[in-house]
C-alpha cells in the first residue's frame, strides 16, 4: 500500500478515496470471514441434523421438550445458514 | 449401529466423574472440530500478517460489521455468559442493567464522540493515546497496570474455565488449561489481531446459535413471559425478580441492595464508560476498522447485539427461577450435591439440549472463553510492544522486529497467564481480588482519558497524579470494605449493599478522586501549547468528515435508533 493511501485510511482523506479492499492484500486474495462462519455452521448443521433424524423415534428421555425435536430443526437451520454462507462467500464467487 | 456410536456416553474420555452434563461422542466430535477450525483459520491468516499494522491492527482493513462483531465477542467471554446467567438467578432482571444502561450509552458515546480521536491520532492503543496527549509517565503507568492486569485476568479466567470444565464435564484441570491455551497461543501468534478478530466473529455466531435454544425452549416450557413470571412468584413469594427500576427507590426493596443513583451514576456514567471507552481490549477491535465511518459504526452495530444478549444470558437465569425443581445457592454456602448460581447456564443447557445440541452449547462456552483469552493476549502483545518495549527499551527498531516481538510476547503472555492460572489454583481468593482491581483501575483511567480528550487545559502532571490518586483510592476502598464491613455503609451508602453494589460505588468515588486531583494539579501547572494538541483534544481538532452518506448509512442515525430501542426496553421492563 502506498503511503498516501495509508495516510488517507488513517483519517486523512475523504472516505470515498479510501479504496480499501481486503482482497487487494499482498498476501493474495483473502477469503472473507463469513466463509469460515459458513463452513463451521454447515458441518455442525449436518452432524446435528443427522443425530436428530437418527433419534427421531426415541428422543433422549432426560431432555425436557425433546418431543419438539429441537435437534432436527436446529440442525436444519444451521445447515441452511451455513450452506448459504459457503455458497455466497466461497472462493468460487467473484 | 451408527445410532449406538453417536449416543454412547463418552465416559472413557472423562478423567473424573460424576459431572453435571453427560456428553456423547457426537458432542466431543463437535468440540474437536471447533478446535481444528480455529487453528486452521490462524494458519490461513499467517501469510497475511507481515507488517506491524497487520499484526497489531489487523491491517486496519476491517469493515464496520467485522469490527463490531469482534468488539462484541471479545466482551462475551464464557465466564461472562455463565456469571451473568448466575447473577440473573441471584438478582433477577436487575442483572440486565449491566447490558443496557451499563453498556449502551457508553458504546454509543465511544462510537460517536471518542472514536474520532482514537482513530485520527493513529495510535495503536489507549496508553498510546495518553503518551501523545500527555507524556511517558502517564502512558507508562497505565501501560504497566494494563499489561499486568490483562495477563492476570487472562490467567484467572483460564483457571475459572478449567474449573467449569471439571464441574460440567469432569475434565482434568491441567488438560483444560494447557489444551485451550496452546490453541489460543498458536492462532494469535500466527495471525495476530487478524486471527483474533476472524475467530471472534466465528465465535460470536457459535455463542448465539449455541445458547439461543435455551430461552426459546424455556419460554415454550413455561408458557411465555407471563407464565414464567407467575411461576417465579409461586417459587419465590414476596420477591421481585422481574422489574428493572420499580424496586430501586430504596436499598432494601430489591435483591441487590442498590439504589437507582448507584445504577445511573456509578454504573451508567463511570463503570460502563470506563470499560467501554478506555479498556483497550475492546477499543483495539474498533481501531482495526478500515475508515472513520466504519470505526464510528462498529460500536453502534455492536450496541444492538449487546442489547439482545440478555435474551441468551439473563432470560435463562430467570427461566431457571421458574422451572428448576430445586433452588441454587451461593458458592460460599454450597454443600455436596447442591448447585451454585454459576451452574445455571449449564444446568439449563443439560435440561433442553440432547446429543449434538449439547456439544454445540459446550462449544459456545469454550468459544466464549477462547475469544476472551485471545482478546487479552492480543491486547497485551500490543501494549507490551508499542507502549512499554518501544518507548522504554528499544526505540528505533524495524517494523519486522516489532512484529517478531509481538509474536513472542503473545507466546510469553500465554505462558505467564498459565502461571497466573496455577497461582489462582492455590490461592482461590485471588480471583476476586484480580477482577476487582481490574475494574477499579478502569474507572480512574476513564477520568484521565475523558478530561484529556475534552479539555485542553489538563496538564501532564495533573493527568499522572490524578490517575495515580484515583487508582490508589479505589484499592484503598476495596481493602476497607473487605476487611472492615462497617465501612460498606459509608462507601456504598447502605449496609445492605451486596458486592455488586459495592463495586459500583467504589468505581464512582475513585473516578471522582481522579477527576478532582487532575483538576487541582492541572490548575497549578502549565498546560501544553495549543498547537501540540491538534488531533488529540476536542476544540483543537477538526474532525474529518466521514463523507456524504445518505441518512441510513450514517453512524449518528443508527446511534439514535439504538438509543431509542434502549429507552423502549427500560419502559417495557420498568
Amino acid at each position: 500500500m502506498d503511503p498516501e493511501t495509508r495516510n488517507q485510511r488513517e483519517g486523512g482523506g475523504p472516505p470515498h478515496l479510501v479504496a480499501i479492499d481486503i482482497e487487494e492484500h499482498p498476501g493474495g486474495r483473502m477469503l472473507p470471514v463469513w466463509f469460515f462462519v459458513g463452513i463451521i455452521f454447515l458441518i455442525y448443521g449436518v452432524i446435528i441434523l443427522i443425530t436428530g433424524l437418527l433419534e427421531i423415534h426415541h428422543p433422549p428421555a432426560t431432555v425436557m421438550a425433546a418431543e419438539l425435536h429441537p435437534t432436527i430443526w436446529w440442525g436444519a437451520i444451521l445447515t441452511a445458514l451455513g450452506g448459504f454462507y459457503v455458497f455466497y462467500f466461497g472462493p468460487w464467487r467473484n | 449401529m451408527i445410532t449406538h456410536f453417536l449416543t454412547v456416553p463418552a465416559s472413557w474420555l472423562l478423567l473424573a466423574a460424576p459431572a453435571t452434563l453427560s456428553p456423547h461422542l457426537v458432542d466431543f466430535a463437535i468440540i474437536v472440530i471447533y478446535f481444528l477450525m480455529v487453528l486452521g483459520i490462524g494458519f490461513y491468516l499467517k501469510r497475511y500478517t507481515k507488517s506491524g499494522q497487520d499484526f497489531f491492527l489487523a491491517g486496519r482493513e476491517m469493515t464496520a460489521w467485522v469490527a463490531g462483531l469482534s468488539f462484541m465477542s471479545a466482551n462475551l467471554g464464557s465466564l461472562e455468559l455463565m456469571g451473568w446467567a448466575g447473577s440473573a438467578y441471584e438478582y433477577g432482571i436487575l442483572a440486565a442493567h449491566w447490558y443496557w444502561i451499563g453498556a449502551i450509552p457508553a458504546m454509543l458515546f465511544l462510537g460517536i464522540v471518542m472514536m474520532p480521536f482514537y482513530y485520527i491520532c493513529k495510535t495503536h492503543s489507549v496508553p498510546g493515546y495518553l503518551e501523545l496527549r500527555f507524556d511517558h509517565a502517564t502512558s507508562g503507568l497505565s501501560g504497566i497496570c494494563f499489561a499486568v492486569m490483562t495477563i492476570l485476568m487472562s490467567g484467572v479466567n483460564m483457571f475459572a474455565m478449567a474449573v467449569v470444565m471439571k464441574v460440567l464435564l469432569g475434565w482434568n484441570i491441567h488438560f483444560s488449561i494447557w489444551v485451550s491455551s496452546i490453541v489460543v497461543g498458536v492462532y494469535v501468534a500466527a495471525g495476530g489481531l487478524f486471527s483474533a478478530i476472524f475467530n471472534e466473529v466465528v465465535q460470536f455466531f457459535l455463542i448465539w446459535f449455541g445458547a439461543l435454544l435455551i430461552p426459546i425452549i424455556g419460554l415454550i416450557e413455561s408458557h411465555g413471559w407471563h407464565g414464567m413470571v407467575a411461576r417465579i412468584h409461586a417459587n419465590f413469594p414476596g420477591q421481585d425478580f422481574t422489574h428493572l427500576w420499580r424496586g430501586l427507590g430504596h436499598f432494601n426493596t430489591n435483591p441487590m441492595g442498590i439504589h437507582w443513583t448507584g445504577i445511573v451514576f456509578g454504573l451508567g456514567m463511570v463503570t460502563s464508560m470506563g470499560y467501554w471507552t478506555t479498556d483497550f481490549l475492546v477499543v483495539q477491535r474498533v481501531m482495526s476498522a478500515k475508515d472513520l465511518r466504519a470505526a464510528k459504526m462498529a460500536p453502534v452495530i455492536a450496541s444492538f447485539f449487546k442489547m439482545a444478549v440478555p435474551f441468551i444470558v439473563i432470560l435463562p437465569g430467570l427461566l431457571a427461577l421458574a422451572v428448576l425443581p430445586f433452588h441454587l445457592v451461593p458458592q460460599s454456602v454450597a454443600k455436596a450435591g447442591e448447585y451454585t448460581y454459576n451452574a445455571v447456564l449449564p444446568l439449563m443447557l443439560g435440561r433442553y439440549c440432547g446429543p449434538g445440541l449439547l456439544g454445540l452449547g459446550i462449544t459456545a462456552l469454550i468459544a466464549g472463553f477462547m475469544a476472551g483469552m485471545a482478546g487479552n493476549v492480543s491486547a497485551f502483545a500490543t501494549v507490551w510492544t508499542y507502549d512499554l518495549y518501544r518507548p522504554f527499551m528499544r526505540k528505533h527498531a524495524s517494523d519486522a522486529h516489532y512484529v517478531a516481538m509481538g509474536r513472542w510476547s503473545s507466546i510469553v503472555g500465554i505462558l505467564v497467564s498459565i502461571g497466573a492460572a496455577y497461582v489462582a489454583m492455590h490461592f482461590a481468593s485471588i480471583m476476586d481480588y484480580v477482577q476487582a482491581l481490574f475494574s477499579f483501575f478502569i474507572a480512574p483511567l476513564f477520568g484521565t482519558v475523558i478530561l484529556g480528550m475534552l479539555w485542553k487545559r489538563i496538564t501532564s502532571k495533573g493527568a499522572f497524579w490524578g490517575l495515580l490518586a484515583g487508582t490508589l483510592a479505589s484499592i484503598t476502598m476495596f481493602l476497607l470494605m473487605r476487611f472492615d464491613p462497617r465501612s460498606v455503609a459509608v462507601i456504598a451508602l447502605s449496609p445492605h449493599a451486596k458486592v455488586m453494589a459495592q463495586n459500583v460505588y467504589q468505581a464512582l468515588w475513585s473516578w471522582v478522586v481522579c477527576v478532582l486531583v487532575t483538576l487541582i494539579v492541572s490548575s497549578l501547572t502549565q498546560p501544553r501549547p495549543e498547537q501540540e494538541l491538534v488531533g488529540l483534544v476536542y476544540g483543537c481538532t477538526d474532525i474529518p468528515s466521514e463523507g456524504h452518506y445518505p441518512l441510513l448509512k450514517r453512524p449518528i442515525f443508527w446511534a439514535g435508533v439504538s438509543f431509542a430501542v434502549f429507552l423502549l426496553l427500560q419502559w417495557i421492563f420498568w
